[in-house]
């Protein structure tokens, strides 16, 4: 036990009476607590330790975050740095290297586009000389010649149509519709049934001549292939088409037509 | 302020053997000092004490000699708490049932004390009680916190020439109490 020297002067200093007093208070007044006592002591300050660690811990992790939020700010704000550098070099150097891109894009997209235009061309060409030829073929007459033209004309539109009604034979309905005066309108393949019921229409006339029509002669009316003009019979006398299995029928007229009628046929 | 000693260092970090090495140094000045003060609970004030020690321990900065001074600032400051509650609670109306209580354990304690031949400590805690309390607060962490009178002016609040002058009135009176005592 450290006895209090802090006198500097005589004065100062501890009597004997003093000393023993102190001395006697110590022995007093410093024992040792009791074991229970002791052991809730004990149990307090390890509890109070473990709290503070815990806190401890939790403010650790807490340093722990805000250093890590810290630092992401400034792997963000680097980040955000580099991105915006790379933007305006981008932006600077960018023009040309698109540009260049652009043409070739260009040229290539022209190149693939003329490529692509050739071909129809040619086949509507190569198609029309066909068609050219067999209409100038001298070898069939009439209906037969106008079925043949038709067959070749129609050859390329065929897989166009969504769907061929059963037609039957042009010729054979040619001799029919002379049969009955050769007077027949000739209406379009779209007409619905039942409407210009009593309306006639006059057929186009295929010009007579030596030579039969050209294709894209009568009967052809609406409802067609736009691009196949000269599919169409040249019959020019049937009494209706049938469409998608439907015959539309007009009804006769009750004057015969102004029109000339056509002669199809030489039997006609 | 120095390093913490390892001792204290392993307190801090929660080490068992720490805790209760501070324990044994300082459970008996400071029961002591709580007991001779009159605390009402002194066992009660004690655990609060070290409890607060624990908790404060890890923003300690010192070195051994430190840490017994602020132990006792702690302590004493926990007493002075303590008065103060005890004060406004004496405004309030006492309860008959803790009163009868109160006088059953005073009257137990004597017949206690008597048997087990504490008079020596009943004795100083009296004569301590008859003196001045700026008097009996520094004969007490004079000599039972082993404070220097330094360490004693700072944690009274005094200066160390005061504290001299009531140290040395607080021995003299207790000098001729227990003169009086023995020829009586």
């Amino acid at each position: 036990m450290r006895v209090p020297n802090d006198y500097p002067g005589e004065m100062d200093r501890l009597t004997f009476e003093e000393t023993q007093v102190m001395d006697r208070l110590r022995g007093a007044l410093l024992t040792a607590p009791a074991p229970e006592v002791a052991a809730a002591h004990l149990a307090s300050m390890a509890a109070a330790a473990e709290s503070v660690a815990g806190a401890a811990g939790v403010e650790e992790r807490g340093n722990a975050m805000r250093a890590f939020t810290g630092r992401r700010g400034v792997a963000l704000a680097a980040a955000a740095a580099l991105a915006l550098g790379a933007g305006l070099a981008a932006a600077v150097t960018l023009p040309d290297e698109a540009s260049e891109r652009a043409e070739e894009v260009q040229a290539e997209k022209a190149a693939g586009t003329n490529g692509q235009d050739d071909g129809p061309s040619v086949q509507s060409s190569t198609h029309g000389d066909a068609v050219s030829a067999v209409a100038q073929d001298d070898s069939n007459r009439g209906c037969e010649h106008g079925r043949a033209v038709s067959d070749v004309a129609s050859s390329k539109s065929a897989d166009n149509r969504s769907s061929d009604g059963p037609k039957g034979d042009p010729c054979e309905k040619n001799e029919k519709a002379g049969a009955k005066g050769a007077g027949g309108k000739a209406w379009g393949h779209g007409d619905p049934p039942g409407k210009r019921v009593g309306q006639t229409k006059p057929a186009r006339v295929a010009p007579v001549k030596d030579k039969p029509a050209k294709a894209g002669g009568a009967g052809h009316g609406r409802g067609g292939s736009k691009s196949d003009d000269s599919t169409a019979d040249t019959t020019g006398a049937t009494d209706g088409t049938s469409e998608g299995g439907t015959t539309t029928a007009p009804a006769p007229s009750p004057e015969p037509s102004p029109t000339p009628s056509i002669e199809v046929s030489p039997a006609a | 302020m120095s390093a913490l000693t390892p001792r204290l260092a392993a307190a801090a970090a929660g080490e068992p053997w720490a805790l209760e090495a501070i324990y044994e140094e300082f459970a008996p000045s400071v029961l002591g000092y709580l007991r001779a003060q009159s605390a009402a609970e002194p066992e009660d004030l004690g655990s609060e004490v070290f409890v607060a020690v624990v908790r404060g321990l890890s923003h300690f900065r010192g070195d051994e000699r430190d840490f017994r001074s602020w132990v006792f600032s702690i302590t004493h400051r926990r007493l002075m708490d303590e008065r103060r509650r005890l004060a406004r609670r004496r405004d309030e109306p006492a309860d008959p049932a803790d009163m009868t209580r109160r006088l059953a354990h005073v009257a137990a304690g004597d017949v206690e004390e008597e048997a087990l031949g504490q008079l020596g400590q009943d004795r100083a805690i009296r004569a301590v009680a008859a003196l001045t309390p700026d008097q009996r607060d520094v004969v007490l962490l004079r000599v039972l916190a082993d404070l220097s009178v330094e360490e004693t002016a700072e944690i009274l609040g005094k200066r160390k020439g005061a504290v001299k002058t009531l140290q040395r009135r607080a021995l003299r009176a207790l000098a001729e109490r227990f003169q009086r005592e023995a020829v009586s």
